[in-house]
């Protein structure tokens, strides 16, 4: 299939759940709109011919390259040629690749180019600016794109898989964490016409999917956050696959550690962990997710098989002798037991539904939890395991494609 | 069978785009030539008696170790009991003779292991490849990195040593001041940043382009090691190398093929990675590091770790 | 199958860096066995690292966590909780995250049950506001042992199990963290830090900075493990790597290359069983990662551990310090090790 993809580059604000809000730049699904972060998630199937058009509303050229595949062109107006690094008239580089111009640009090129590539592989990728990448990447212009298995069948359990039947990669429920590191500083400088000094880098809040913790708890195209549509909390039931997207949109790396169990990673920057048949997966309970790169995993929660009529071996103390909800709210239920609700304290908010357990997942460079030093926040979500049955039918990640 | 090789460690500037001449202390292959960043290429067949003949022209005692391979280091202490060297110091004006047997083949850092968070910051380091058994630099049938059965036959080789430069810290150091605390601004493959790079080899203090020039259809065996003190993410665009090795282990056997494809590799500090890719079309494919704030000089983009695979 | 009762206090502290200087830490006190009326005594004395939790596969492990509270700073009456890091298929009222389950008030009791599924490599550490009380010390060691696990069979002396290829004759956590000296100033004068501003000026191998890292297990008395790594020749080594500090490390033994047989607990084994143990030269690993590796002692001598971020070897800016440590390798005179890290 050919598939259209259409962006545009531009600007916008998110929301910090410590009330600021952040300048951004990034990318959106349709003229007018402000920008989000991450971008537009891209889900296309293997063979796809994919042709990425971006128009440019910022006052500088950007650019999209595409790790991890191969044979891109792109077509600026005169037709698809090699996609590749851009010298000035001086041979100084001035992208990684073929740009669009900014808008007005006198003598310069068009504001809008197309790309195209055969999506010939599987798997997790990113997309992201190549233009001055050291200040766009880290302003918003990164995204994903998941490239679906030329026999993914999602109403089939053997042909719902992340790299194709018989890749021992079948899944029952499916997310995307794309996390990345804000510094304010350098984007109030951008919003602000200043120096954008890459040295001073010091990050204050770290984001999943564009958002920081609690926010990341929070639904898919939450209200209050319409420029980071995307939520990252990851829900499941009992003895369910669960395959984990990672995928590093910022410059620095960072150990993802999930409570409740390992996973098993599958595949790193959209290469099956495979050769022939012999398999080269293997199991962690901390992946460092580096930048620019991407891993698949699988999580499986099957508990320890504690129920009210296989109790456990300990006593639960009286509420009041326990801490529960410092921060004022508890994602707890007030039961030891999955699908069970208990009391929790008078003046402690909980979000728990119907006796969920929730296991955090979380940076383990714990500062990176804070929202600028304030506890809990940043780069933080959890994996909610709801009891079997109560969580309805799987989707599937959608997207632009 | 013997080798021997003999290095000088100097004083020695280098230039790096935007900047005035750099101080630093690097190893030169002959006594009349540079201090040189990297040090001297050593190339030696594996189970060879490898001798390091150090002569110290700078003010101070330094070092040559060998981490990675198997060996007895001889530290030497201070009165205290205290690390002063991980291996034997050779004495300002003096000369002294390192003695190794390279077990296996692969690619290897030499180093300063006195005070190494200066010297090797300073630029006291190079890199020895091992050659395995069989290996007949005039025949390129024989070339592999790792012998027969490790699918790590090449056409081309091509050696990539990473690095950082804090050119505060090089100043002060090769003023006698205390070491400020590190803070690189500057990013090298050897020994040289972005646009630099790309440029050929030479002779001089940076003799080592990183260009990667090779023809379509071409067995390229790229040597990633990483001499800095950060870790990189080393990205490749529009190619997806295999990995063959990490650290000179490599990944294929006879009894399993571990080896990997990967678009983006992380490289922590001392460490080395064997990458295989045939070459595409016809065109140029960027090489630089994902770790965005190292792809620079200084504030400004492009620089730093970048360089060209240029494929004709 | 056995029953072990443990309890551990949750109290601050001070340790010693080189150089004399004290710094106020909060940590963990080991009070299995300690008469309730005398509990009150072990206030203000913790440990960097925490005691080690030792257990075999199948055991029952009750660990009763009992918040001190903190003599030097009464003001505070924060929570603890104790998070068994990379437990497979906990359950939550055991997880130690408070926004997930409970956490222990001053004062009060709370007991914690583990029954290991899996042998290898693990951490234990408080969860209440994590970013504050792992930096401030509330850290420990926990090993899981196979459930064949016997130290009179070589065999069976392994760690993974009977037949994976991990018999060891000796083993050492290798257990790093860091120590940023300005948090724990401010937080020892009733002061905010912000962590994002985090940059520690020691690095820590099992809880000391070298040359106190070399100092004998008694040396310091509240940094009980000493990091000095000792062997005859041809002895089959265990490393524990730990990293629960903030920062990638990579560590190297000059001279030793090691062979990773165990990475977050597990093995590395794909689905078929495939033994993905690889070799190393220079193990680069993360905050809230472990990996057991293995060396066979080489001939006698001194083999230098070290940081490969040399920049951080150093103690407040001054080297030799930080991590590094020393391996002795003896012609054959050690007697056996009586325990991990002795």
């Amino acid at each position: 299939m050919i598939r259209n993809i259409n962006l545009w580059v531009t600007d916008g604000y998110i929301s910090i759940p410590d009330g600021n809000s952040i300048y951004i730049w990034g990318y959106t699904d349709a003229a007018g709109k402000r920008a989000q972060v991450p971008g537009p998630r891209i889900v296309v199937n293997q063979g796809d011919v994919v042709n990425i058009s971006i128009t440019n509303t910022l006052p500088e050229a950007t650019s999209v390259v595409f790790p991890g595949q191969s044979g891109v062109t792109a077509d600026t107006g005169s037709g698809p040629q090699p996609a590749g690094p851009k010298y000035d008239g001086g041979g100084n580089l001035v992208s990684l690749t073929d740009f669009a111009d900014y808008p007005g640009n006198p003598g310069g090129n068009p504001p809008t180019i197309t790309y195209t590539f055969t999506a010939h592989r599987p798997g997790t990728f990113i997309y992201e600016s190549g233009t001055n990448p050291h200040k766009q990447v880290q302003m918003g212009l990164y995204g994903a794109i998941i490239v679906r298995p030329s026999d993914y069948d999602p109403a089939v359990p053997a042909k719902k898989t992340a790299y194709g039947e018989n890749t021992h990669t079948e899944f029952d429920r499916e997310y995307l964490v794309v996390v990345s590191e804000i510094d304010p500083v350098l984007h109030q400088a951008v919003e602000q016409g200043k120096d954008y000094k890459i040295r001073d880098f010091l990050p204050r809040y770290w984001t999943m999917n564009g958002r920081s913790a609690p926010d990341t708890m929070n639904s898919d195209n939450a209200g209050y956050m319409p420029n980071q549509p995307y939520g990252a909390m990851i829900m499941a039931e009992p003895d369910e696959k669960v395959l984990i997207r990672y995928a590093g949109g910022g410059i620095e790396n960072h150990p993802l550690h999930p409570h409740g169990n390992h996973t098993r990673i599958v595949a790193l920057d959209g290469s099956l962990l495979k050769n022939g048949t012999e398999d080269l997966s293997y199991k962690k309970f901390t992946v460092l997710v580096g930048a620019g790169q991407t891993y698949d995993q699988v999580f499986t929660w099957s508990g320890l098989g504690y129920n009210p009529s296989n109790p456990i071996p300990t006593v639960m103390p009286n509420l009041r002798n326990l801490g529960v909800g410092d921060a004022g709210w508890t994602m707890w239920s007030g039961s030891p037991y999955l699908g069970e609700k208990g009391d929790v304290p008078v003046g402690v908010t909980s979000f728990n539904q119907v006796g969920e357990y929730h296991f955090m997942v979380h940076s383990h460079e714990e500062m990176q939890i804070t929202n600028w030093g304030e506890f809990p926040g940043g780069m933080m979500t959890m994996i909610a395991i709801f009891p079997t049955g109560t969580l309805g039918d799987a989707g599937t990640i959608e997207g632009l494609g | 069978m013997a080798t021997n090789f003999s290095l000088w460690a100097k004083t020695g500037n280098i230039s790096l785009p935007g900047t005035g001449p750099v101080p630093f202390w690097g190893f030169a292959g002959s006594a009349a030539g540079p201090a040189q960043l990297p040090g001297p290429h050593m190339e030696v067949p594996q189970n060879d008696n490898v001798q390091v003949i150090l002569t110290n022209d700078l003010g101070f005692p330094v070092s040559v170790m060998f981490p990675g391979q198997e060996f007895t280091p001889q530290p030497a202490r201070d009165s205290g009991g205290l690390f002063v060297s991980y291996n034997s110091e050779t004495a300002p004006g003096g000369a002294f003779s390192y003695n190794l047997t390279p077990g296996r083949p692969g690619i290897f850092l030499y180093e300063s292991g006195t005070s190494p968070e200066k010297q090797v910051q300073m630029g006291l380091y190079g890199v020895m490849v091992v050659r395995p058994a069989g290996f007949d630099p005039g025949n390129p049938a024989t070339w592999t990195a790792y012998g027969p059965g490790t699918g790590t036959e090449y056409d081309v080789e091509k050696i990539l040593v990473t690095g950082e430069i804090d050119t505060n810290l090089h100043q002060e150091l090769a003023a006698g001041s205390p070491a400020a605390e590190f803070n690189p601004g500057h990013f090298i493959i050897n020994g040289r940043s972005y646009p630099d790079t790309t440029d050929p080899d030479s002779g001089g203090g940076q003799p080592y382009g990183s260009r990667v020039s090779v023809t379509s259809g071409q067995r390229v065996l790229l040597r990633i090691i990483n001499a800095g003190f950060i870790n990189h993410n080393i990205r490749f665009l529009g190619i997806t190398p295999r990995v063959m090795a990490g650290d000179s282990w490599p990944l294929l056997s006879a009894g399993l093929d571990k080896s990997y494809e990967k678009n983006t590799i992380t490289i922590g500090s001392g460490q080395s990675y064997d990458l295989l890719f045939t070459a595409p079309a016809a065109g140029q494919y960027m090489l630089y590091d994902r770790n965005l704030n190292c792809s620079v000089n200084d504030n400004t983009f492009p620089g730093g770790m970048m360089t060209v695979i240029e494929v004709v | 199958m056995a029953t072990i009762n443990k309890r551990f206090g949750a109290t601050d502290g001070y340790i010693r860096v080189p150089g004399g200087s004290e710094i106020y830490i909060f940590g963990w006190v080991d009070l299995t066995g300690i008469p309730e009326n005398e509990i009150f005594s072990y206030r203000g004395k913790a440990q960097l690292l925490g005691p080690l939790l030792e257990a075999k596969v199948g055991d029952e492990v009750y660990l009763t966590l009992t918040n001190l509270g903190m003599p030097v700073r009464p003001d505070l009456d924060d929570s603890h909780t104790i998070h068994w890091h990379g437990f497979p298929n906990q359950i939550p009222v055991w997880d130690g995250v408070p926004e997930a389950s409970i956490s222990v008030l001053v004062g009060r009791d709370f007991v914690y049950y583990y029954k290991p599924l899996a042998p290898g490599t693990y951490i234990y550490h408080c969860h209440f506001e994590p970013v504050e009380h792992i930096q401030m010390g509330m850290v420990g060691p926990l090993l899981v042992r196979p459930a064949d696990y016997d130290p009179g069979n070589p065999a069976y002396k392994t760690a993974y199990g009977h037949g994976t290829g991990t018999e060891f004759d000796r083993e050492y956590f290798i257990f790093l963290t860091e120590l940023d000296t300005r948090a724990h100033q401010q937080i020892e004068a009733v002061q905010e830090y912000d962590w994002t501003d985090y940059k520690p000026d020691y690095w820590l191998n099992n809880g000391r900075s070298y040359p106190d890292t070399v100092e004998p297990s008694g040396a310091l008395p509240y940094q009980p493990y000493s990091s000095l790594i000792r062997a005859n020749s041809g002895d089959k080594v265990l490393l524990r790597f730990v990293n629960l500090g903030y920062q990638q490390h990579s560590i190297e033994i000059l001279g030793v290359p090691l062979h990773v047989i165990g990475q977050d607990a597990q093995r590395p084994l794909g689905l078929n069983g495939e033994n993905l143990s690889y070799r190393k030269n220079a193990l680069y690993f993360a905050a809230g990662q472990t990996m057991d590796a293995i060396f066979t002692a080489p001939s006698a001598g001194t083999y230098p551990l070290f940081n490969r971020d040399y920049h951080k070897n150093v103690n407040a800016g001054t080297a030799p310090g930080g991590m590094v440590s020393e391996i002795q390798i003896l012609a054959g005179s050690l007697p056996p090790q009586p325990g991990p890290g002795q």
